[in-house]
């Protein structure tokens, strides 16, 4: 397959599938159009988390701050601000990025462990900020004005549209030569260094882009929710969600997010049934993963492919 | 300034150093250093582990900034210098040990190369330094799908892919057979003959003799010497740290054996990783105080041997037998407990620990590190038999030269206080006075009565300490015997493949 069909299969396909789901959301009924909702929201988060955790190599356990960075200035935004929906998710997404440069900057002098570590101060440090803030109501719920008029089936539009946008973004970013660097930098950063990569240069728009996606997730989950809260928001178990379903799916591969998060979506809509046996049926499928698949799903697919390709590329030498 | 003149005349030297010092804490690493380069040369540097090469290449490179003095290279200021910009100032430097990244193929590894240049230019540049290396029909491949020449044919592609004036080659021979040799030695010609400044650092005599017009001896951080490699050889000064004083030949004499017990025995044994199989069918035996010398080209399976011995690698067929013990499918720390050690290649030394603290994790019990303890303590004898180690004992396993760091992974061997040990290309990449050290070093251990194995590229000095000889080639035994037995036409047959 030349290399032109190729990058323009892996644009068209995904957006020949969200104009089909779009297209199709109004016929959708109201607890389908929320489950795909949720999947979408959770597919964007991943693969904006992936960009940074699977391709940089740096462990995130800062992002929830994006998600909530994306969803108060929804709130705020539409509260006090009253602008139309596009230009205020827009907007959430922008501050997000900007967020997300700011926090890169003084992290990007972290590596492996420490930078764990460190994003995931700075998350509970935000977290410990918005409880006590007055001015997006501190501990209190604070309502999405227009999220009553606004369907389910149209929300899921919107994931649908994100989701879209990360896809491709992601996919241009990931085969631009920013994307080279990022994974040269991921491998080898002396070697990286040597070839005249620069570590902050290219790490900062990848953070900033991350920042972008994850906030527009969080501005379509607040339109999901109806009412925020801080605890639902700055909530550290987006950035380890993001994680558990890269990890599963295959860290620091495009279709490693997108099958993680499939795998735990329903994996917890089902042994949601077990109650309290829920948590430990997720945990024993992540530790055979991790123990049996250590490269995820993707990474046994590939594998698989690969004995099959060079077996039968054997067979045919002899 | 210098600088105003170097920038405003073409014919200038490429590389200035004026009394270049860089310190580490309180050692310092190179002291006043002067140099200069002149554009189309290809300057050697030598010295012995220790006296500061790869740090002043370092500074060349721009990965380090000098603590004091002059550098200008290329034209610019090198001592105000930020990671990730000599390449774009046009240096290159190629890695002792490759460093390709993995998951990315060999084009995609030269591409983030061409990234410093304009656009234009890129594609024209990349297909240029495949084609140079050698590696245009491998271009597709993964990187880490490469063997080792291959690895170093990327590293100098990655670097030419840069459009570089100056190109940085750090012990690119470390590894390499003679035939693989032959082949770097060709490309680094071809790579000159177009032009490039080159400026190498080596420890194979032979490349700086068939590569450098001139060479720089450092020894201690400082200049000893330079001239051409005729003028360098003969000098008194170089062949004393360099070669060492000849009488360090009678240490590396072997005491006759008395036949010992046999500690381990090897039957039959098969190995490999995935579809490879790297080990045939290899059989030997080596008893208490005797030592085996293992030779082969690279890619004969020797790592992968030390491997198997260790439990490392799964044995696919065939037995080990330790002390009367079949220890096949004993896991790797169950059999470095029962005595059977192994200095891997390099080195793997706990870098952030100091050197006592590694050692002490060589011990068997914490017993043995407490002073009360009546008996001698297994750390004794390692000070005994490098001296050199109690002055370090604090400084941390990272900062050490790579003959130090040797010794201190020999060290954390003898500290498990084991039956067999197993050396790993213990003299990948030094110097050879240090060597000997090491190989006398070898030799006192087999005499206290601890079984060897010696995996070697360095064949003749292995070959002199040998009680036994083992050749593998492509995985299998292709001799096995004395070292009187053993004849230069076996040798050559091992690693040139002659029939």
């Amino acid at each position: 397959m030349s290399t032109r069909l190729k990058s323009l299969l892996s644009y068209g396909i995904p957006v020949v599938i969200a104009v089909v789901l779009y297209v199709t959301a109004q016929s959708v009924d109201r607890a389908m159009a929320n489950d795909f909702t949720g999947l979408f929201l959770l597919m964007t988060l991943a693969m904006a988390w992936n960009l940074v955790g699977g391709f940089g190599g740096q462990f995130s356990l800062g992002h929830s701050i994006f998600v909530g960075v994306g969803s108060y200035a929804t709130a705020v935004i539409l509260t006090t601000l009253g602008w139309p929906l596009i230009p205020t998710v827009l907007a959430a997404a922008v501050m997000s990025a900007l967020i997300g440069l700011l926090l890169a900057y003084p992290l990007l002098r972290l590596r492996g462990p420490y930078l764990a570590v460190g994003s995931l101060g700075m998350a509970v440090a935000s977290y410990g900020w918005m409880i006590n803030w007055n001015f997006t109501k501190a501990s209190q719920a604070y309502a999405i004005p227009v999220s009553g008029q606004i369907s389910l089936q149209e929300t899921y539009q919107y994931a649908t549209i994100l989701l879209l946008i990360a896809v491709v973004s992601i996919v241009a970013l990931v085969r631009s030569p920013l994307g080279l660097r990022l994974v040269a930098l991921r491998d080898n950063e002396a070697g990286a260094a040597s070839i005249g990569v620069k570590r902050v240069r290219t790490l900062l728009p990848v953070w900033a882009l991350s920042g972008l996606l994850t906030g527009a997730m969080g501005a379509v989950y607040a339109l999901q929710s109806g009412s925020l809260t801080v605890d639902a928001t700055f909530n550290i178990q987006f950035s380890l969600d993001a994680a558990i379903v890269c990890v599963i799916g295959g860290l620091g591969t495009l279709s490693g997010p997108v099958i993680g998060s499939i795998i735990i979506y329903y994996l917890r809509k089902y042994a949601a049934d077990f109650a309290n046996y829920a948590l430990l049926i997720e945990a024993v499928v992540l530790v055979i993963v991790v123990r049996f698949f250590p490269s995820g799903l993707v990474g046994l697919a590939t594998k698989g492919y690969r004995s099959i390709t060079s077996r039968r590329t054997d067979a045919s030498k002899k | 300034m210098t600088k105003g003149r170097l920038m405003t005349t073409s014919t200038a030297p490429i590389l200035v150093a004026e009394a270049v010092t860089r310190t580490f804490g309180g050692v310092t690493a190179v002291n006043k250093v002067d140099l200069v380069v002149n554009e189309g040369e290809l300057v050697g540097i030598m010295g012995p582990n220790g006296a500061g090469k790869s740090t002043f290449f370092s500074l060349v490179a721009g990965a380090r900034k000098p603590s004091s003095g002059k550098l200008y290279v290329c034209g610019k200021d090198f001592s105000k210098i930020s990671l990730g910009d000599a390449a774009r100032y046009g240096v290159g430097l190629a890695h002792q040990i490759p460093k390709p990244f993995r998951k990315l193929t060999v084009r995609q590894n030269v591409d983030i190369a061409s990234y410093v240049l304009p656009r234009k230019r890129r594609k024209a540049a990349v297909d240029y330094a495949l084609d140079i290396s050698g590696l245009t029909d491998r271009q597709d491949k993964m990187a880490g799908d490469l063997g080792l020449l291959e690895l170093k044919r990327l590293e100098i592609a990655r670097v030419l892919a840069l459009e570089p004036k100056l190109v940085l080659l750090d012990e690119v021979a470390a590894g390499l057979n003679e035939a693989d040799l032959d082949e770097l030695v060709a490309l680094v010609r071809k790579v000159h003959a177009t032009g490039k400044t080159v400026i190498l650092v080596e420890h194979v005599q032979e490349v700086i003799h068939k590569l450098a017009e001139r060479v720089v001896v450092l020894e201690w951080g400082s200049k000893l010497t330079e001239g051409t490699p005729a003028e360098v050889s003969k000098d008194p000064r170089v062949v004393e740290i360099y070669l060492g004083s000849p009488q360090n030949e009678d240490a590396l004499k072997r005491q006759p054996t008395k036949a010992g017990e046999t500690r381990l025995k090897v039957d039959g044994l098969s190995a490999g990783y995935g579809p490879v199989k790297v080990l045939n069918d290899v059989t030997f035996d080596v008893a208490q105080g005797e030592i085996l010398t293992v030779l082969g080209a690279n890619g004969a399976g020797k790592t992968t041997l030390a491997k198997a011995l260790e439990g490392m690698v799964k044995t696919r067929s065939g037995s080990v037998v330790f002390k009367g013990e079949v220890v096949t499918d004993m896991p790797t720390f169950a059999r470095q407990r029962s005595g059977l050690a192994l200095v891997p290649e390099g080195r793997r030394l706990f870098g952030d620990l100091t050197v006592r603290e590694n050692l002490r994790l060589g011990l068997k019990s914490e017993r043995g590190f407490k002073a009360s303890h009546k008996d001698q303590s297994p750390l004794d004898t390692v000070y005994e038999l490098f001296p050199k180690l109690t002055e370090l004992n604090d400084r941390q396993a990272g900062q050490l030269s790579g003959g130090e760091q040797q010794m201190v992974a020999v060290g954390r061997a003898l500290a498990g206080e084991p039956d067999v040990i197993i050396f790993d290309e213990l003299s990948l990449g030094l110097a050879p006075i240090v060597v000997d050290r090491l190989l006398e070093a070898v030799v006192k251990i087999a005499n206290s009565g601890i079984s060897v194995v010696l995996i070697e590229q360095n064949i003749h000095k292995a070959i002199a300490v040998a009680d036994k000889i083992l050749v593998l080639k492509r995985g299998e035994v292709v001799f096995s015997g004395k070292p009187k037995d053993f004849s230069e036409e076996e040798l050559q047959r091992a690693y040139l493949g002659a029939e």
